[in-house]
């Protein structure tokens, strides 16, 4: 059992007056001032217009907001609805009362929605982000109805997204996480996710939240764990997801390091379960898929490009120690090509990633380095495919994306034997 | 003439020969006591290495990431060899240490005491080396890692400068441990190393002028707008 940190007294005199629930949403947030009511309203409509007869709770879990989220969240109108606020990241309370408390992130806020959910033993929770524009309030019953109905232990989210958008897990999570078990979860790491009370209680036994699972990690190890723990997954499909515009460039590595680290831990961690899995399934689909309008994403290839061929250069001695000669050589060759006709082909980058895994594995190089060295080979993946399918529509996008998992699948033999030969 | 060759010539090989009548013996214990480090050095180093095996000392040291940063450094060895190697010399070391003060005079100050006194300066001089030497090669790594992700060109040059900058700390930090010319290395090392800031900063500031602003705009403004011409989502 991992240590539990203590709620903030206020929390602890709600939960003591709310004493049970049914139903839980979690929303972490981080200065979300500006779509967090939304969030909310969204939320208590959906709890009302589908879980009428359930006690049901909204539980905002903040990260030290400076642009008075947490008022906006206290003063949403939320009818005959409780709303919980988790002041997580209050100075006051992590430094008196948790060893944990230093990690900010994603991960540290979802702790404290699970350890609530625990508390009031609620049957059904999911949880939302924050900086939600698209969010409606059959969200709710997409994420909260599979496991209220007992047809899912854990729901992840199918979204329309544009074709250029959620390239890392177009990329590595989706097609490495169904090669290793074997479950066609589309967007693994989509941000919002139903589960179970029991599953709840089980991701906070979890020793994790001292890792990068704390950060950005969080979403993959939920569902993973769902996964090879043999927990029902399904999907919810919830239409076009929308969302307050970050950097993307700016935290690249960092993201690369957190979210491709913790899928590679996973990896270690469950290697008795993916050893033996062979192909992949599809899971159970709830919701009506429809074609939504997505905002366009503008990509700049050439400078993806630029530090794909840079990273050829100068991290070429580094490289030698994870990737083989003939694989460099490849990577080489693609990245000489014109600009226009530049292709990091499937076998290639799934080449790569195994063998990022078993470097990550094996620890030939600090790992921390061994996920900052991807990023250039990821952005020259990243570029080949948006220039691959400059005019290409969303279906044919769709299945460039199936090609590549299954060509996960198909050398799947390679990551085993590989990480047999440690 | 005669007595010339019998009072000069005979007299001294007659010097040298008692000279090497008291040298001889110690020589020989000298050559004695070599060997004897060589041969102890060498058992005790291939029953170490055995039992480091026996206790899988090289997988420990890869689980805690040691084997990877003595790569790093350019050893290619297995850490058992290294600690069985390090020991075989220390070993012989020692003896070799009796070994020279063996050969010295009486009137001679001991060797060995001077080696003696001077090995914890060596010994922390070396480890300041060698720490020096793998922080060097991991940040270099780390800056070129980053430089390249932030598209920056001259990321091999940004790398080389780090680990130059900390291999010279390293090596000021070590003569100083050891007492060589602390003054003067102390002032080498504050010119050098304050003449390289200052020309790094010139050569920033003055020949690469627009990049400066824009690394400093791009620095200052990250976190509050996306890249002009990129808003891609990567989760």
């Amino acid at each position: 059992m991992s240590d539990i940190l203590p709620l903030p007294d206020a929390v602890e005199s709600k939960l003591s007056e709310i004493g049970k629930a049914d139903l839980l949403v979690g929303i972490p947030s981080y200065n979300n001032a500006r779509t967090i009511g939304h969030v909310v309203r969204a939320a208590s409509a959906g709890l009302t217009k589908y879980f009428r007869d359930a006690r049901a709770v909204i539980v905002n879990s903040d990260g030290g907001s400076t642009d008075q989220t947490q008022e906006i969240v206290a003063q949403a109108d939320v009818p005959e609805l409780s709303t919980i606020l988790v002041s997580h990241g209050s100075p006051l309370i992590a430094k008196i009362l948790t060893p944990y408390h230093g990690i900010p992130g994603k991960g540290s806020a979802f702790r404290a929605i699970f350890q609530i959910a625990d508390r009031l033993g609620v049957r059904a929770a999911c949880v939302v982000d924050a900086d939600l524009r698209s969010i409606r309030p059959d969200w709710f019953e997409l994420l909260l109805g599979p496991v209220v109905e007992g047809h899912a232990d854990y729901v992840a989210p199918l979204y329309q997204r544009h074709k250029f958008d959620g390239t890392i897990t177009n990329s590595i999570v989706y097609p490495l996480t169904r090669a290793l078990y074997g479950k066609r979860v589309r967007q693994p790491i989509g941000g919002e996710f139903g589960f179970s009370g029991d599953l709840a209680r089980l991701f906070l036994a979890k020793p994790v939240w001292e890792t990068d699972v704390a950060r950005f990690g969080i979403d993959i190890w939920m569902t993973t764990t769902a996964l090879a723990e043999g927990h029902r997954v399904c999907q919810a499909y919830l239409g076009a997801k929308l969302h307050d515009a970050k950097d993307p460039g700016g935290d690249l590595t960092q993201m690369m390091t957190q979210v491709v680290g913790s899928c590679f831990d996973l990896v270690e961690c469950y290697e008795s379960i993916w050893a033996g899995v062979h192909g992949s399934e599809p899971v159970p689909l709830f919701g009506f898929p429809h074609a939504v309008g997505v905002e366009p994403v503008p990509v700049n290839a050439e400078r993806m490009l630029s530090i794909f061929r840079q990273g050829l250069t100068a991290l070429e001695e580094l490289w030698a120690t994870v990737l083989s000669q003939s694989l460099r050589a490849e990577l080489r060759e693609a990245a000489g090509a014109p600009v226009q006709r530049v292709r990091v082909t499937d076998p290639v980058w799934t080449e790569v990633v195994y063998r990022f895994a078993v470097a990550h594995h094996r620890r030939s190089i600090p790992r921390e380095h061994l996920l900052g060295s991807l990023v250039p080979l990821y952005l020259g993946r990243t570029a080949s495919f948006v220039l691959e399918m400059w005019e290409a529509g969303a279906q044919e996008v769709e299945e460039r994306v199936e090609r590549l998992a299954r060509s996960f699948e198909e050398m799947k033999p390679l990551l085993v034997s590989e990480w047999r030969t440690l | 003439m005669t007595a010339f060759w019998e009072s000069v010539v005979i007299e001294a090989l007659r010097g040298v020969g008692m000279k090497l009548g008291q040298v001889l013996p110690n020589l020989a214990m000298t050559v004695v006591l070599l060997v004897l480090g060589l041969l102890i050095g060498g058992v005790v180093k291939i029953v170490l290495r055995r039992l480091l095996r026996a206790f899988r000392f090289d997988q420990r040291c890869q689980g805690w990431g040691i084997t990877q940063a003595v790569r790093r450094a350019g050893i290619g060895r297995e850490p058992a060899d290294i600690v069985s190697l390090v020991t075989f010399w220390g070993i012989f070391v020692i003896f070799a240490t009796m070994a020279v003060d063996l050969l010295w005079r009486p009137q001679d100050a001991g060797a060995a005491g001077v080696l003696v006194m001077f090995l914890p300066h060596l010994f922390a001089a070396v480890l300041i080396l060698v720490i020096g030497w793998l922080l060097a090669n991991f940040l270099a790594q780390g800056v070129l890692i980053a430089s390249v992700n932030s598209g920056i060109p001259e990321a091999r040059l940004l790398a080389r400068a780090v680990r130059w900058g900390v291999l010279l700390f390293t090596f000021a930090t070590a003569l100083t441990q050891l007492g060589i010319g602390k003054e003067m290395v102390l002032i080498a090392f504050g010119i050098t190393f304050g003449g390289l800031i200052f020309a790094l900063a010139l050569a920033f500031g003055l020949g690469g002028r627009r990049l400066a602003r824009e690394i400093l705009e791009r620095r200052l403004r990250r976190g509050r707008e996306p890249h002009p011409s990129e808003t891609l989502s990567h989760l």
